[in-house]
């Protein structure tokens, strides 16, 4: 006698013992498999390949293979002196990420309020490095009727200001223009995981006077979102450029020498590949080592409970004068990360002539003008935005399409061990600089004749963005202890089911890659930069064309970089608590 | 749907055109097939063909950046209507690259430029290999008047390494006067002044305005450039020979001689009596040009900046006064030295890079009429390298000046023609630091300073130079030495030959 269940399963009593080989019960159509991941695995290629030419190039010696690429490197003055600051950029990175952490903390206290803080902090977040140079620069000016803290400092101490753009004091200007960028994205997602925490820790922590020991339990709660923030950072610092080009007069700019920036100096001298290679080879393997790591540290992921609207969110309990001194730093730090759009907006709306010789604060000769406005729209800057767009949106139209067959694919490897080497082995992609593929790419679009045509950036950009956006919407898609979403992959709900459980659960893990696809390659300079050459992107275009001498150019500068700004700036805020924050922790964290 | 055609427009046609070979045939069905689907997808098909393939143009790489830049977008914008000219077929796209203009000849592939105007002449004989010779015919009129001042020739005709020919490898575009100071015509008739004759005279003056208060000099060291101009008047002041040899010589050069360390002296007594220069030489370190010329002309703080020509238009937009009927703004030639008025000159020389693309020799050609730079001439901050170009457009101040330098020998800046050792690494470094020891009254530091320059400028020329090639130059250079004589005013010609 045999029973079917709707499933198709067939269950039978035998009256005899069971003989024949075992069925596996494992998911059905494994060829597709491979086929939906086929198109992953060819833009991949694009990265792969170059990178490991690049390999080559940096162990060929003289002779034949060694480390004297490396050796080189390490006895050189001024390229262990780039190394030695992108460790100093670690440093940093590590200290802003704790103090994003007792921000975070401190913003439980009074929740309501930091809902509002929480979208300046953000803001500048879509901005570009030029965006972010150009205000710190405008705002550290050495000279007194231009620069504010110069100003101040005059003004108040009746004394000639500290050259702020000089040797040492240049570290605090860029320091702060990277604090201001990136923030609000680490606060806003420590936020996100501290709704992991279970109330009844949170609220010990807030409310009792020895809060130390405390903490640290919910740092130790919090170990996965606080490892991918502190990936992130340590990346974007690894790969400042062109935040240092803008932000640093030229002969302060080898005090700040970065290896991202002295990589291009190499490689632009030297006819033989192999010391910029070696230098990328060191910066990839320092931050592949870092990033296996914290992602080994990172632990078991939690489950996020969903948000109550901000209406119903109630304040844990909390001394009085606790909470007033949080809505306080709240309020200054609010006040700090929105002066710099100030300065950017005040400084355009002069003209060039004003812009150039008094503060933003002072009404200078001409009063409110466009003069600047209209003259980086008359240089082209409009119609280099509109190529921008293409590019932007083409690059994450294949992202989507792409991870949209790929994630899933990944989501469904069973054996372990397979799927743990394939996200290993993606998680290192993700990291990797891109001086590491960029040249070698460079020479096989000039072979194909398509140097000239925007294509390869698209699909450069794509391929850049495509390892980390399939590991985030593969872990939103396994994430829950239940699964809904994988029981839809393999095919056991119908089919309407499936697409909205898999849509509930990797949706917004999906539009967050999108948006920061998006955003960043709208924001890019080094790949454009490195892939097309110089010119081919507005950024370029305003740092070598206006920002050269720049204070005589502050208004067209402050211009750009407002006129730059917008589109991802309105992209990134329009979806940034109700896709970007889910969709990045969803999956990270569930 | 939109076609995707052969991005050429008709008029044009190239060697191979008509002529496909299979390769190419492939290529471009490969690449059509892959585009296809995307450009199916994207807004617009004007766009989508924008994206696929933009079509012929000419990348123009400039180190220029704001005003300059827009006049020069002006220039361009013009050279279709330059007489004897047809309507261009191609387009140009302008690359700003600033002070790092030198990447520009290193370039290969996707981002190689066509056309660059490049600021330091003495690159071209270092980057032969990527240069396109030019026809000789562009260097001289039909009736065989030369076009160009003789002091450009040494820097731009090289033999040829492939043909062993002497050709030029660049044609002069803007040329600049380097030997101006500029000055505050109000505050000198204030302190019953009036502008110096003489290396002496001008130390007299900068200690009278010290007295009163007043800083004498405004310094951009952020732009080495500014420093070694001053550099390079005193020694040209000095000792032309000097000049002259250190401009001839291959690496390494010789820095190590008793007329460059008078030169470094005589700096060190200009710069380094304390408060002799606005802000001091921590400010003056992070300042650049224009911010030198905003010190004295907009903030008042400072009586003098020692700048060329193409300050003018900084002055006019930034100067109060010259939109008041007062015009408070003078100009000085830079005073004589033992061996008189020094006349450095700098410019900026057009050059192709090879393979030279025909709209890229068309452009060249449109550039180099005489006419084709006259708007920016009219907006100031443009002196026409070629000799031919009316002399209506400049300003009433300028205009002697232009005048000098077109008809007197003049020496050519000499950074520009050292390559890398010209550079932010070699003397633009050596020059700031000998700023930040001497300034702020620190002449007794002067002596150990001059030291170190050297001992830095001879490091830079043996980094650059091979080991080899350095022993038997080194010994090359010593017999010349003695052959030559370097100290004297005689001896010096003009054009660095």
């Amino acid at each position: 006698m045999a029973l079917e269940t709707h499933r198709g399963l067939r269950l039978e009593v035998t009256g005899r013992a069971m003989s024949g080989r075992l069925v596996s019960g494992g998911p059905p159509r494994r060829i597709l498999r491979y086929l939906l991941s086929l198109p992953a695995a060819m833009v991949l290629v694009l990265l792969v390949a170059p990178m490991v030419r690049t390999t080559i190039w940096a162990f060929r010696s003289e002779e034949w293979y060694g480390l004297g690429n490396f050796v080189a490197i390490v006895t050189d003055q001024a390229s262990s002196r780039a190394l030695l600051h992108t460790a100093v950029w670690v440093a940093v990175v590590a200290a802003l990420v704790i103090i994003a952490f007792w921000l975070a903390v401190m913003s439980r206290r009074v929740e309501r309020w930091w809902l509002a803080f929480m979208g300046i902090l953000v803001l500048p977040f879509g901005a570009s490095a030029l965006a972010s140079g150009a205000a710190f620069r405008l705002i550290f000016d050495p000279t007194p009727e231009r620069g504010t803290v110069s100003a101040i400092v005059t003004a108040v101490f009746n004394q000639s200001p500290p050259v702020w753009l000089g040797p040492t004091l240049i570290w605090f200007v860029l320091v702060s223009a990277f604090a201001w960028s990136w923030l609000g994205f680490a606060v806003s997602l420590f936020r996100a995981g501290l709704r992991t925490v279970p109330e009844d820790v949170l609220r010990r922590a807030l409310v009792e006077k020895s809060a130390g020991p405390r903490l640290w339990a919910i740092v130790g709660l919090l170990k996965p979102v606080g490892g991918i923030i502190l990936l992130t950072l340590v990346v974007a610092a690894a790969r400042l450029f062109d935040l240092v080009l803008i932000a640093t007069p030229g002969p302060m700019q080898d005090e700040v020498d970065t290896v991202a920036l002295h990589w291009w100096r190499l490689t632009a001298k030297s006819v033989d590949p192999g010391r910029p290679a070696a230098l990328a080879v060191a910066l990839f393997c320092g931050l592949a080592a870092l990033a296996l790591l914290l992602s080994r540290a990172m632990g078991r992921p939690r489950r996020v409970p969903k948000t109550p609207p901000w209406w119903r969110r109630a304040d844990p309990p909390g001394r009085p004068r606790a909470r007033r001194w949080s809505v306080v730093v709240g309020f200054v730090v609010c006040l700090l990360w929105a002066f710099p759009v100030l300065v950017l907006v005040a400084t355009a709306l002069h003209s060039p002539s004003d812009a150039g010789a008094v503060g933003w604060w002072n009404a200078g000769v001409d009063g409110l003008s466009f003069e600047s406005i209209r003259q980086v729209s008359a240089a082209g800057l409009v119609s280099s935005l509109a190529s921008t767009l293409a590019v932007a949106l083409g690059a994450t139209a294949v992202l989507v399409v792409v991870t949209v067959f790929a994630a899933p694919a990944l989501a469904i490897t069973v054996p372990s061990q397979v799927a743990k080497v394939l996200v290993a082995f993606l998680t290192v992609l993700s990291v990797a600089p891109v001086q590491m593929y960029v040249v070698p790419l460079r020479e096989a679009f000039t072979a194909l004749g398509l140097a000239g045509s925007r294509l390869p950036l698209i699909v450069v950009h794509a391929a850049a963005g495509l390892p980390l956006a399939v590991l985030v919407v593969r872990a939103a898609l396994i994430s829950a202890p239940d699964r809904p979403a994988l029981d839809a992959l393999l095919g056991q709900t119908g089919p309407l089911t499936g697409l909205r459980r898999i849509w509930d659960r990797a949706g917004p893990a999906l539009v967050a890659m999108a948006v920061l696809e998006f955003v960043s390659v709208w924001n890019d300079f080094v790949i454009s930069f490195f892939i097309s050459g110089p010119g081919s992107s507005p950024l370029t275009l305003v740092l070598w064309g206006e920002a050269r001498q720049f204070s005589a150019s502050a208004g067209t500068v402050a211009a750009s970089a407002l006129l730059s700004g917008l589109v991802p700036v309105v992209v990134l805020l329009g979806t940034w608590r109700r896709w970007v924050v889910p969709g990045l922790t969803g999956g990270l964290l569930r | 749907m939109c076609p995707l055609v052969d991005p050429r427009p008709p008029g044009t046609s190239s060697p191979d055109a008509g002529r496909a070979t299979p390769g190419s045939s492939r290529r471009t069905l490969l690449r059509g097939a892959a585009l296809l689907p995307l450009a199916a997808s994207l807004p617009g098909c004007s766009l989508a063909t924008d994206l696929v393939n933009p079509g012929p143009g000419v990348k123009v790489a400039v180190s220029w950046s704001a005003d300059e830049l827009a006049a020069f977008r002006r220039v361009l914008g013009r050279l279709d209507s330059l007489p004897g000219f047809k309507k261009r077929n191609y387009r140009v796209d302008l690359v700003p690259l600033g002070d790092d203009i030198s990447y520009a000849l290193t370039g290969r592939g996707a981002g190689r430029l066509d056309l660059v105007m490049l600021p330091r002449p003495g690159l071209v004989g270092e980057s032969l290999d990527s240069l396109q010779p030019l026809s000789p015919g562009l260097w001289q009129e039909e009736g065989g008047q030369p076009r160009y001042s003789a002091g450009w020739r040494s820097l731009l005709f090289h033999r040829n390494p492939r043909t062993g020919e002497t050709l030029p490898y660049g044609l002069p575009f803007k040329l600049a006067h380097k030997s101006l100071v500029w000055y505050r015509t109000d505050l000198f008739k204030r302190h019953r002044l009036s502008p110096p004759e003489t290396w002496q005279d001008w130390l007299g003056i900068n200690a009278k305005l010290i007295e009163s208060g007043v800083a004498p000099l405004a310094l951009g060291g952020a732009d080495g450039w500014m420093l070694t101009g001053f550099f390079e008047n005193v020694l040209l002041g000095h000792s032309p020979s000097a000049y002259d040899q250190l401009s001839a010589a291959s690496a390494p050069r010789p820095w190590d001689t008793a007329d460059v360390r008078a030169a470094f002296q005589l700096l060190g007594q200009m710069w380094a009596p304390s408060r002799a220069l606005a802000g001091g030489v921590r400010k003056s370190l992070v300042q650049q040009f224009p911010d030198a010329v905003l010190e004295v002309f907009r903030y008042h703080r400072a009586a003098m900046v020692v700048a060329p020509d193409f300050a003018e238009p900084i002055v006019d937009r930034f100067d109060l006064s010259r939109r008041r009927a007062s015009d408070d703004v003078g100009i000085f030639a830079f005073p004589a030295l033992d061996c008189g008025q020094p006349l450095v000159a700098g410019g900026d020389v057009m050059v192709l890079t090879r393979p030279a693309s025909e709209q890229a020799k068309d452009l060249l050609a449109r550039l180099a009429n005489p006419s084709a730079p006259l708007e920016w001439m009219r907006a100031g901050g443009f002196i026409a390298a070629d000799l031919r170009a009316s002399q209506d457009g400049y300003s009433k101040e300028i205009e002697p000046f232009a005048r000098q330098v077109h008809t007197m020998p003049f020496h050519f800046d000499l950074a520009d023609q050292l390559g890398a050792v010209g550079s932010s690494e070699g003397l633009f470094r050596v020059l700031q630091d000998f700023l930040a020891e001497v300034g702020d009254g620190h002449a007794e530091r002067i002596e150990a300073a001059t030291d170190r320059a050297i001992k830095a400028l001879l490091a830079v020329e043996d980094a650059q130079s091979g080991d080899n090639a350095r022993e038997v130059e080194r010994r090359d250079l010593v017999r010349s030495q003695r052959a030559r004589g370097i100290n004297g005013c005689d001896g010096g010609s003009p054009d660095g030959s």
